[in-house]
């Protein structure tokens, strides 16, 4: 079975990690754009982050047979720092509009501040700008009145709740969210917070439609096989194929695939490129050129 | 004059010495803009619309277009007949534009009608900035681009810091089938990128003027290299005598006579073909296809 998970901070793992997913079943990914678990202090530096989400890593994973997509957006907790804050909105554009960007993301709420608030508008407003989809990142703490918040300044902006994900719910908040018309994406955590069993249930109840599953594993105790873990536990506890394949699958490719840059064809249809085959009949190897054969494309 | 014959015919040991060559910008551009236009026109005349009013874009909106390429563009393959690929071989004797796609071709476009709308510090500014935050298809058509841009000079930090790329497409760009590492990089880096594609797994025969630009550093380089591979008891890439052949020294003359001698049946017969002055290029290509089809 082929999956997506459409929340893993791959740049913070490792190439045994990105093996267990390939021979796990998962297929493309999507990396949002987040803080580094350290503030960084130039603009520089997220101008150089960016740039390797839509470079380096991308390569990296397609090095495993991974379709490596991203999210471009100024994180809740740096938004916290005004001034620099600033020269990140100004870089954002650069990136939107490149191929491979599916969204703007992860923004949202981590204390509530007004920085964090002002930040999360105006990009919602480039959300608009650049006709893309937007990943929500709901705090941790204050879970619940911060989901709502968020949700009300959207549609307070006029936004389909069609095109945003709100992402890390929970019991609490999942209801709502759904009622409201968005997509609700959930983070499986080994340890504490929502681990498979929870997601059983929550589909149990809920069913599969707008409902998304992710790992969102970064350089924190988090697990990049949590997508075909819990596809494996619902099968178990005899949830449908098809809602399976919603949740673990289908669903994400529905709202991310709204940016245009996110087709199954990329994954269904890759081959490596060898232009030996390519040119085989017609000739047009010219004098002093071997033919290339990408050995991974 | 050199294109398409010259190295089949003349032995490899015969070959002249390096000489740069020049490659135009406008006809480049024409060529592209005409083959653009009746492969669009036929196919997607609103992709040629939006294409052509990006022709005196400002530099905010070429930045824009520039990403925004693959989503106004098929990213799908053009076929081009012969006629037309020998008019590419003329107007730059490594360019492959069949293996480019629509929207790549029509960012190349976009970049060579920049380089004339503005001034050339400011499209340097630009072309900078596009080379710092590229996504891979992007970096790989800037270095595509390379050799059509007026003064290619000006932009040999930005080659150089390709050979140091391990994104594979992105290097292979900048390395095959491409004019301006043999044209415009100095001995060192030149030599660099050989060694970084034969590391990187790549064939080394896809480097243009490869022959014309083998040095003694680069001999030595390469017989260092086949020194260690050997204690590795791994195998020697056959290529790499291609260059060692045309700069021989006696160390690799020496290492060569012990190489026919003893070593595994692809490289002794690699060995063979560079100690005997007769060899020509298509020896080379054949010997290469029999090694790749045994990896
Ligand atoms: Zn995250």
């Amino acid at each position: 079975m082929k999956f997506i998970d459409p929340h893993i901070h791959v740049s913070a793992r490792t190439t045994d990690d990105y093996e267990a997913m390939a021979k796990a079943g998962v297929v493309a990914i999507i990396e949002p754009a987040f803080w580094l678990g350290q503030a960084r202090t130039t603009a520089g530096s997220f101008l150089d982050y960016f740039s390797s989400l839509v470079g380096f890593e991308r390569f990296r994973a397609s090095q495993f047979g991974i379709k490596h997509y991203c999210t471009i957006g100024l994180n809740s907790k740096e938004a916290n720092n005004v001034r620099l804050a600033e020269e990140v909105m100004d870089i954002l554009p650069l990136f939107l509009s490149k191929e491979g960007v599916v969204a703007i993301g992860e923004i949202g709420y981590d204390d509530m501040s007004e920085a964090e608030e002002r930040f999360l508008i105006e990009q919602l407003k480039l959300s608009v700008e650049f006709d893309l989809p937007v990943m929500i990142h709901t705090p941790h703490r204050n879970k619940k009145k911060g989901t709502y918040r968020t949700m009300d300044i959207i549609q307070d902006l006029g936004i389909a709740p069609s095109k945003v994900v709100i992402d890390h719910n929970n019991e609490e908040t999942v209801n709502e969210v759904l009622k409201r018309g968005f997509w609700a994406a959930f983070t499986i955590y080994p340890k504490t917070k929502m681990g498979n069993e929870r997601m059983v249930e929550i589909v149990k109840e809920y069913g599969s439609e707008r409902v998304i599953v992710d790992s969102a594993a970064d350089w924190g105790v988090s697990d990049p096989l949590a997508v075909p873990k819990t596809a494996n536990l619902m099968r178990e506890r005899g949830i449908s194929e098809q809602d399976i394949i919603l949740t673990c699958y289908k669903n994400a490719l529905d709202v991310y695939g709204q940016s245009g840059q996110f087709n199954e064809a990329d994954w269904s249809t890759t081959k490596p490129i060898d232009q030996r085959q390519l040119y085989q009949g017609n000739s047009v190897l010219r004098g002093g050129q071997a033919p290339r054969v990408d050995i991974i494309e | 004059m050199l294109f398409l014959h010259h190295f089949r015919k003349q032995p490899a040991h015969l070959e002249s010495p390096w000489i740069p060559a020049v490659t135009s910008t406008s006809p480049v551009m024409n060529f592209l803009e005409t083959q653009l236009e009746s492969h669009l026109q036929a196919s997607a005349p609103a992709a040629w619309d939006w294409l052509s009013s990006q022709k005196s874009a400002t530099s905010a909106k070429f930045k824009t277009a520039f990403s925004l390429a693959p989503r106004r563009i098929a990213r799908t393959p053009w076929s081009l007949d012969v006629k037309t690929l020998t008019a590419a071989s003329q107007l730059n004797p490594a360019w492959q534009p069949e293996t480019w796609s629509l929207d790549q071709a029509s960012r190349t476009l976009m970049l060579l009608w920049h380089a004339q709308n503005v001034s050339p510090e400011e499209f340097e500014s630009d072309l900078a900035l596009l080379f710092q935050t590229g996504e891979i298809r992007e970096l790989v058509c800037l270095y595509q681009t390379l050799p059509f841009l007026p003064h290619p000079v000006a932009y040999l930090h930005h080659a150089e810091e390709g050979i140091r790329t391990n994104m594979q497409p992105v290097f292979t760009a900048l390395a095959h089938h491409n004019t301006y590492p043999a044209d415009q990089l100095e001995e060192n880096f030149f030599n660099q990128l050989v060694l970084k594609s034969i590391f990187m797994g790549l064939s080394i025969l896809s480097i243009y003027h490869l022959g014309e630009r083998a040095n003694p550093a680069l001999t030595a380089m390469l017989c260092d290299f086949a020194r260690e591979r050997t204690a590795a008891h791994r195998m020697i890439p056959v290529e790499l005598w291609y260059p060692v052949s045309l700069s021989m020294t006696n160390q690799s003359r020496d290492l060569l006579h012990t190489f026919a001698q003893t070593h595994d049946p692809m490289t002794q017969r690699a060995a063979r073909l560079a100690l005997n002055p007769g060899t020509t290029l298509e020896d080379w290509q054949s010997l290469s296809d029999d090694y790749w089809k045994s990896m």
